[in-house]
């Protein structure tokens, strides 16, 4: 292992010390640019960059060309420049040798010029990146479209878009030892819970990694409880979505190189909540959101319950029901349980190949393993057709709150075994002891399972019901201090 | 550290109160053998005789069809263990529907004591419907009864459905058990007749008279 050279702590007035000092830090980086020049007055200069994170046709059009076509006698200095010769936007001084190093391999190119040890630190970033378009998931039948992505700069421009208001914040940290990440912190500061915030930058101010390239490891080392079934930090991969939550008093933490931004305090609601159901009507919307609580409801207990129902309680069990199962039973190689596990498994293998594969192949996967194995299990007796019924519908029911879809296979699995080992008690149990669970957990010192625990009246509006958007008057409570979010015009009228 | 030996203990403690309480006890769908009916006699031999009707799971896909088994032993207890042995399955009782008490043991008396234990077995289905055949309960319930599949379910839904009619509800284990120990006198009870090979509703018994139990004739 090489060690590191050590960097001088200033800009030296000297343009070749300056060049020697780059060299000896990149030397074998070959896409680390060093360009010498003349200003107009013989004045010498140079400027560093990395090649293909800056506008070259900028750069030689609007810094380059300008300076060596300056006439003057007297030498210029990086303040005389910056104020006379540069048209670009953003343009900043710098003196400081490690300052300007992170700035260059961030994207800025560098300009030196002789006699003066300051530097000057333009932007003309200009890499290839993603176009703006339509996330996979967060998918809205009414409502906008575009989705963050890749880039830090976009994101925030994006959701600056959404929040016209000199209370928009974008405050930015740099995180890993070797990637350098910019990481932003984006809210309202008249509507953010300060608490929040300052926990927030406490914890990112701990951690010191090698290279954040996502902004799921960045969630990993800021949640709260480590272990927790539950994410306890929103994703939003939709800037309205996350305008939304900014606007209810929570931060938005954007990643660069991430087109995913965290959402911090999170809410238990949070995820069975779509960005859809505040553009549409509201009996409606209620409708969907009652579906999607019965469908995560289903996503964790089916299983664990048709299996308690068919070994311990088969009394509850419809006669006429309880007969074609049995007779279905009687032709099948395994126990109920063990069908359950084993095809539960396989039904998560085929997910994960749908997933990985390039699409028109997952889907292949998708549709060949559901249908056609699914089919061929039943009719080679391997399964029985309840087990498959059952396990289809808790699988498509998972599907419905992507957030949870990994705490609910989880859970599943535990319930089916409660289910298998206990019958109905053990379900029972497993619920209580979920409750609790759900109770003790915090994000960001506010509990995870509000507004049911603790209850916030108002908070209920906006739960499994949506109530009519002229009644939400209030931000949740615990997200902000600044409660209300709505004027009376209803009652004006 | 001591939070996590300390919620292992409770979870220990909470699996072996569990598993010594029996609340692991499951059986597979596949081993169960699945009572509709129940039927009670006296027997010359052993005191007690037990005819189930079974609805047999295993030919299901084909039209309905029941069996039936009749085994006698000195006890509900003996009368279970030798049911086990001659099925080789588990005895569901819980979708047993319809118990018939054959004419001599509802004449003889003591039904109270065998009601009582039925009652008390929470495997029973606290609906059981109570009836007394006119003959043995084993040929009411190997007999047809209109085209029902399973006679006993037959006669539990001609019932529910004459309850409906009358505004009444039918009479079920546990109402015969209350009514006896209020003791308003006999309990009467839907009487079964088979007539060529086809059963049928004949009137009705009042059971548990001050004297011996008398049947009514019919009505």
């Amino acid at each position: 292992m090489g060690s590191r050279p050590e960097l001088p702590h200033h800009i030296s007035a000297s343009v070749d010390e300056n060049i020697a000092a780059i060299r000896s830090c990149v030397a074998k980086s070959l896409d680390i640019g060093v360009r010498r020049f003349l200003l107009g007055n013989g004045q010498a200069a140079a400027a560093f960059f990395v090649d293909g994170l800056v506008d070259k046709d900028v750069a030689g059009r609007d810094v380059f060309s300008r300076m060596q076509q300056a006439e003057r006698k007297e030498p210029w200095s990086i303040a005389e420049i910056e104020s006379s010769l540069l048209s670009t936007g953003s343009v900043q001084q710098c003196d400081d040798f490690a300052e300007m190093m992170a700035a260059v391999l961030q994207g800025l190119l560098a300009l030196f010029v002789e006699g003066d040890t300051r530097v000057l630190l333009i932007e003309l970033i200009s890499f290839q990146q993603r176009s703006v378009s339509e996330p996979g998931t967060d998918v809205v039948i009414r409502g906008p479209r575009e989705g963050f992505v890749e880039s830090l700069r976009i994101n925030v421009s994006m959701l600056r878009r959404k929040i016209h208001h000199p209370d928009f914040v974008a405050e930015t940290v740099r995180l890993g030892r070797y990637s350098q990440t910019d990481i932003s912190l984006v809210y309202v500061s008249s509507i953010v819970n300060r608490d929040v915030l300052h926990e927030l930058k406490q914890r990112l101010r701990r951690i010191d990694i090698d290279a954040i390239l996502d902004s799921g490891q960045v969630e990993q080392l800021i949640q709260d409880t480590p272990y927790s079934l539950f994410p306890t930090i929103g994703i939003a991969e939709k800037p309205d979505i996350a305008a939304a939550r900014m606007l209810e008093g929570r931060v938005a933490l954007l990643v660069d190189g991430s087109p995913i931004a965290l959402t911090a305090p999170m809410l238990f609601v949070e995820g069975l909540q779509s960005p859809e159901d505040y553009y549409t009507r509201f009996y409606y919307a209620s409708w969907v959101r009652i579906i999607r609580f019965m469908a995560f409801a289903i996503s964790i207990y089916m299983p664990g319950f048709f299996l308690a129902a068919t070994v311990h309680h088969q009394q509850i069990i419809p006669f006429k029901l309880l007969l074609s199962m049995a007779a279905g039973e009687a032709k099948t190689p395994f126990s109920i349980g063990l069908s359950l596990l084993l095809i539960g498994v396989v039904f998560e293998i085929l997910r994960e190949a749908g997933v990985r594969l390039p699409k028109p192949a997952g889907q292949a996967v998708s549709i060949v393993g559901a249908i056609v194995m699914g089919n061929a299990a039943v009719e080679a007796n391997l399964i029985s057709a309840s087990v498959l019924i059952v396990l289809a519908i808790t699988v498509v029911a998972s599907f419905v709150s992507a957030t949870y879809m990994d705490a609910s296979t989880l859970l599943r699995m535990i319930f089916l075994l409660l289910g298998w080992w206990l019958g109905l008690t053990g379900l029972l149990l497993g619920t209580l002891v979920l409750l609790i669970y759900l109770c003790s957990l915090n994000s960001f010192g506010v509990a995870f399972f509000t507004p049911l625990g603790p209850l916030d009246l108002q908070g209920l509006k906006d739960m499994a019901l949506r109530f009519p958007l002229w009644l939400l008057k209030f931000r949740p409570a615990r997200l902000s201090n600044n409660r209300r979010r709505m004027g009376d015009f209803r009652e004006d009228k | 550290m001591i939070v996590f030996k300390f919620w292992g203990v409770v979870l220990l403690l909470l699996l072996l109160a569990l598993t010594i309480g029996g609340c692991q006890a499951r059986s597979e769908l596949s081993q169960l053998a699945m009572i509709v009916g129940v039927g009670l006699d006296t027997d010359r031999e052993n005191g007690l005789s037990l005819t189930v009707e079974l609805a047999h799971q295993q030919l299901s896909n084909e039209p309905g069809q029941s069996v039936t088994f009749t085994v006698s032993g000195r006890s509900l207890e003996e009368l279970e263990e030798e049911l086990g042995r001659r099925l080789d399955k588990e005895p569901s009782w819980s979708n047993a529907v319809s118990l018939v008490i054959g004419a001599e043991l509802a004449m003889r008396g003591g039904i109270d004591q065998v009601m009582t234990a039925v009652y008390q077995d929470d495997r029973f289905n606290p609906g059981l419907l109570l009836m007394v055949a006119e003959d043995r309960a084993e040929g009411a319930l190997n007999s047809k009864f209109g085209e029902s599949e399973y006679t006993a379910q037959g006669l539990a839904e001609a019932l529910h459905q004459q309850a409906r009619r009358n505004g009444s509800k039918p009479l079920t284990v546990a109402d015969y058990l209350g009514k006896r120990l209020a003791g308003s006198g006999p309990v009467e009870l839907p009487l079964l007749a088979v007539q060529d090979g086809q059963l049928l509703f004949a009137g009705t018994a009042a059971i548990g008279a001050a004297k011996a139990p008398a049947l009514y004739a019919y009505e």
